[in-house]
């Protein structure tokens, strides 16, 4: 399928769940002529109309990407959308650590580069941040050590 | 006489030791984020929303920390182009062309102390025709009503789509998703949940910060991952004299005058940005030298002129860029809608009333970049050997702290997990919408603008009692509606003028 028409059939699901969430978006007591559902609509309407003006356009095949390249980006955000998980849970120092050393690996860099970057980026930016700038990040398990 | 008076007020606001500070880091941090390719200002500016508030900032020192970001990234943008023809930014794109082969020659040094000194004149000349032209622009702001302001919002969003984009359904495309985005949490109006989807966090709608740390922080990481090479080593050519000779600078002096002309004028359109700027000035001028002078033109190959053009008109129209984002609330690029963005978030409404609400604002911002461009020459020509360092950081150690720096940035808006969760899925999502060539800077304009322009369309509607005809009841209104179906007639005429370089920027 053309990139464009994924695009479009992409949009005209995005509207479709738009309409449909936002069909029953009515104010129990309506104080002006309009009202809080308008405007979704309005908006859905819109998307949808780009969709289907991409999916009949059709065209436009985004470059191929290698499948090296396609797992290193999958790869990637898996590891950041852990990051996001385990950030409160472990705590900011090692969840950075693990984070840090992992996406390191990723962009080439030796076991001994990770784990060294790793622990100077977490420790380094924990002091930076929760001691310099008082931006308060969670301890989690080490929260003795520090 | 009088804008003599606010431009006095604006150096004060501007000369306070916290904002001469500000303008000094940024002028720093945009030069090294130019340089690394890859890395606009876009994307500093959005790791820095939440940095802003976390210091709490008034909103004139935040403004004057992202434009010293902006105007130096486009300084730092040059850098890498010129040393390893690898472009940091869009509108750097020229500056290789003729930068490149100058380095190579052994003219380093001069191509990159040349292009610092017409990056300020070219900056120098376009504030101060905001200076002279921004009074007169914001007079005509007092007239506007909600009919105005539905028609202004129309009206820009129809400049980022037809202005910017060569693919102008996509644009429009970004636009809706925006909106889309914008109504997501409580409607003020009448109290109903919108798309909250009964998660506590959406009440408020989406924090601003962690959706364009996720657009542009996240999702480029994972577009650096697409273009990074392994072992590719960055080799540097030697410098050669340091410094441009009097006979240089005379010789390109036209040129620049040209560029920075060009790129004034470039940059008041709303929607165009640098790139346009500078691909004009560049195409113009080599017309000029193959008419004049056809045995002199060295153009592709290393022409002065052409670097030199270039570099006052680039930064020339990101400097008159700021004329159409404070007197109308139209950015020209991501930059500057991030930076309307966070004016919102100081409850402060981007357009043509911020001149008269906020004088010193709007004047300590021009001011700022008077002193910024200053600082920034002074920065640029002894120290480019220390920017270009920059240009060896390896990747392994740069991304992870991106990744660092805007998890941090988002987090401390909240404190909430689900934050960083939503960072993740909006950068991933960015990232499959930028393959597919939908830009980013409209769906943020949209998102910014999105719960102005629904109030101003339900405020107006509430004055005609639903009354549609109120929309292009004023002359104004009208005069925005007609000039919206212009501009996204124009693009068309552009197209036939603009060699294929000049395309969509996100920068």
């Amino acid at each position: 399928m053309s990139s464009n028409r994924s695009l479009g059939a992409m949009a005209l699901l995005m509207a479709a769940t738009l309409a449909a969430f936002g069909w029953g978006l009515v104010a129990p007591f309506a104080y002006e002529p309009v009202g809080p559902r308008a405007f979704p609509m309005l908006t859905a309407g819109l998307i949808a109309l780009c969709g289907v003006i991409l999916l009949i356009g059709g065209g436009n095949d985004a470059e191929a990407v290698s499948h090296r390249t396609m797992t290193g980006i999958v790869m990637l955000t898996v590891t950041l959308l852990v990051y996001a998980v385990i950030f409160e849970r472990l705590g900011y120092v090692p969840a950075t650590f693990l984070m840090s050393g992992i996406v390191a690996r990723i962009f080439g860099a030796s076991w001994v580069q990770a784990a060294v970057s790793g622990a100077v980026l977490s420790v380094g930016s924990y002091l930076l941040f929760d001691r310099g700038l008082d931006v308060v990040l969670p301890a989690g398990i080490l929260g003795g050590l520090f | 006489m009088e804008t003599l008076t606010l431009l006095m007020t604006g150096f004060a606001v501007a000369g306070t030791p916290m904002n001469l500070a500000l303008a000094a880091v940024g002028a720093v941090l945009g030069t090294m984020v130019g340089v690394l390719p890859g890395l606009g200002p876009v994307n500093a500016v959005a790791m820095l929303v939440p940095v802003v508030f976390a210091l709490g900032l008034p909103p004139e020192s935040s403004m004057i920390l992202m434009a010293a970001i902006y105007i130096g990234s486009e300084y730092g943008g040059r850098i890498s182009a010129i040393l390893i023809n690898v472009p940091g930014e869009a509108s750097a794109v020229m500056t290789a062309l003729e930068g490149y082969p100058l380095s190579r020659q052994g003219l380093a040094g001069v191509a990159l102390s040349l292009s610092a000194w017409t990056s300020f004149l070219g900056s120098v000349l376009a504030t101060v025709g905001i200076v002279l032209a921004a009074p007169v622009l914001s007079r005509w702001a007092l007239a506007f009503g909600p009919v105005e302001y539905v028609a202004l919002m129309i009206f820009a969003f129809a400049c980022l789509t037809g202005l910017l984009s060569d693919q102008p359904i996509k644009a429009l495309l970004a636009t809706g998703i925006g909106l889309a985005l914008s109504t997501i949490g409580i409607d003020a109006n009448s109290g109903v949940m919108r798309y909250t989807f009964d998660m506590p966090n959406l009440i408020d709608g989406l924090a601003f910060s962690t959706l364009v740390i996720g657009l542009f922080a996240i999702s480029e990481l994972l577009i650096l991952l697409q273009s990074h090479r392994d072992g590719v080593s960055v080799k540097i050519e030697r410098m050669g004299r340091n410094l441009f000779n009097f006979k240089e600078m005379r010789f390109t002096l036209p040129a620049a005058l040209r560029g920075a002309g060009i790129g004034f004028f470039i940059g008041l359109l709303p929607g165009a940005g640098g790139t346009v700027a500078s691909a004009l000035a560049y195409s113009t001028e080599r017309k000029i030298t193959e008419r004049n002078d056809p045995e002199g033109s060295r153009f592709g190959k290393g022409d002065l002129r052409g670097l030199a053009t270039v570099e006052a008109a680039n930064n020339s129209a990101s400097n008159s860029n700021f004329i159409p984002m404070l007197t109308l609330g139209i950015p020209s690029s991501g930059t500057t809608a991030i930076m309307l963005g966070v004016l919102t978030l100081y409850n402060l409404t981007p357009g043509p009333m911020l001149f008269t609400s906020q004088p010193e604002l709007v004047w300590g911002l021009i001011a700022s970049l008077f002193i910024g461009n200053v600082m920034l020459l002074a920065m640029n020509i002894p120290l480019v050997g220390v920017f270009a360092r920059m240009l060896s950081v390896p990747a392994w150690v740069l991304v992870p702290f991106i990744v660092v720096v805007s998890a941090v940035g988002v987090y401390s808006g909240k404190s909430a997990s689900f934050d960083l969760i939503l960072m993740v899925v909006v950068g991933a999502a960015a990232y499959w919408l930028r393959r597919m060539q939908v830009p980013m800077a409209p769906l943020i304009l949209g998102f910014v603008l999105g719960g102005i322009l629904e109030t101003n369309l339900r405020r107006a509607l509430s004055l005609s009692a639903g009354e549609m005809q109120i929309l292009w009841s004023s002359p104004i209104a009208i005069a925005l509606w007609l000039a919206a179906a212009g501009i996204l007639l124009l693009p068309r005429l552009l197209r036939r003028v603009l060699p294929p370089e000049a395309r969509l920027s996100d920068d």
